[in-house]
């Protein structure tokens, strides 16, 4: 959504002492509301509004940014964990202001949250992830819990972060993965190849649809529609005979 | 039965069931063509592979470890051409996991259908000529995934089918998941 215009900075409006400075002074990122990325299915109808509770910053290179999400349906806001969220974009580019949703972005880029479970390197796509909750907080919808790294690893004995998705039937679900990994990234199109064979039929695979190519580095695109209830971690590789 | 003159799934296959026919006649095996093939080992357990049924040569990528796979499926690599499956021959035929495999290059396998497979080798791949009398069947203890074998330094070095090779990957998942 573009922010209101300033009515100060109008051309229009009668000369005050400063009124120049103030329309050419550079928008601050520390206090301003507006929105610089939205979140949820990607539609062309109009997002409403931020709360205005909820603070928002501009997304930028540094390792103190942080990312605030919107939701496109109730309007509240996450963010990811101050641990350190940091965005990076696979072509260079950074994230656009605030603006109506569309479908996939002129330029052939898709926008991706990358987390870990354990040794594994995991992608979901944006547009179905509701929020990230911030580490040591309970999860805003319950949901039915998953833990992805039970799943791809093991049971795990620590505790871990949550991203709420949408699931099968658009059921909430709680992903958990990794502490302090998530980031966003923005890739290119190219960078999304199909499972590789023999890996499509495995029942690890059954919840990835996708693979993302990252600096070398291969992330398993995990559908959270396909995180079905019967989805049990899969057994452990057979032993050698 | 196929005969020489339908066109099977390779043209190696129509080249080893010609030889295999003309031994089987009594006669001495016609040689009806050579064949080149490439050579490379995983550790100390040498390989070769018809030169139709290797796509190209590459050097170690970084792998990415795939979750709860067999030891000898090493993960995946992004290359040129798209992602490809990386394995460890050695496990996967031999269930031999003494030592360390020391990858210096990879082998990318096709059968033609669409099937690719990374092959970690340990050496550098060397390229031989064979006359199709030099040809002999493989141990029968082995996995079958060989179209045949020569000896070489007084060893039997197996020429893998991709086809074969290809099929038995998939049933050792199906069988591991």
């Amino acid at each position: 959504m573009a922010p209101e215009p300033d009515p100060g900075a109008s051309s229009s409006s009668p000369r005050r002492p400063g009124a120049s400075q103030a329309a050419r002074r550079p928008q601050t990122t520390g206090t301003t509301r507006r929105p610089t990325l939205r979140m949820g299915p990607l539609t062309t109808t109009p997002v409403p509004p931020p709360e205005p509770s909820g603070a928002l910053g501009r997304l930028g290179s540094t390792t103190t940014s942080r990312l605030e999400l919107g939701l496109s349906r109730s309007g509240t806001t996450g963010r990811l964990t101050g641990s350190g969220a940091q965005s990076r974009s696979g072509s260079g580019a950074s994230a656009r202001p605030g603006g109506p949703p569309t479908s996939l972005p002129a330029g052939g880029t898709v926008s991706l949250l990358r987390a870990r479970a354990g040794d594994h390197r995991l992608a979901f796509d944006l547009r179905g992830v509701r929020h990230v909750d911030e580490l040591g907080l309970p999860a805003r919808e319950a949901g039915r819990l998953v833990d992805l790294r039970a799943i791809f690893v093991g049971p795990a004995m620590t505790a871990g972060q949550t991203l709420a998705a949408a699931g099968p039937g658009d059921e909430p679900l709680s992903l958990v993965v990794d502490p302090g990994e998530v980031e966003l990234l923005r890739v290119g199109l190219d960078a999304v190849h199909p499972i590789p064979w023999p890996l499509a039929g495995l029942p690890t695979m059954a919840c990835v649809r996708a693979v993302v190519v990252l600096e070398r580095a291969v992330l398993l695109l995990v559908d959270p529609a396909r995180l079905t209830p019967g989805l049990s971690p899969a057994p452990s590789p057979p032993e050698a005979p | 039965m196929a005969t020489p003159g339908d066109d099977p799934r390779s043209p190696t296959d129509q080249l080893l069931q010609a030889a295999e026919q003309a031994r089987a006649s009594g006669g001495k095996a016609a040689v009806v063509k050579d064949t080149q093939i490439i050579r490379f080992a995983a550790g100390d357990r040498p390989f070769a592979a018809p030169i139709e049924a290797v796509e190209r040569l590459e050097r170690v990528p970084t792998v990415t470890p795939v979750p709860r796979t067999p030891a000898w499926l090493h993960g995946v690599a992004s290359l040129r051409g798209g992602i490809v499956c990386i394995v460890d021959l050695r496990r996967l035929l031999a269930n031999d996991e003494a030592g360390t495999l020391n990858p210096r290059s990879l082998v990318i396998l096709h059968d033609g259908a669409g099937r690719r497979l990374g092959v970690l080798s340990s050496s550098l791949p060397d390229f031989e000529r064979i006359r199709v009398d030099e040809s002999v069947r493989p141990p029968a203890a082995e996995v079958d995934v060989y179209h045949g074998a020569v000896e070489r330094d007084y060893e039997l070095v197996g020429i893998l089918d991709p086809t074969k090779l290809f099929d038995h990957v998939e049933r050792s998942l199906g069988d591991g998941a």
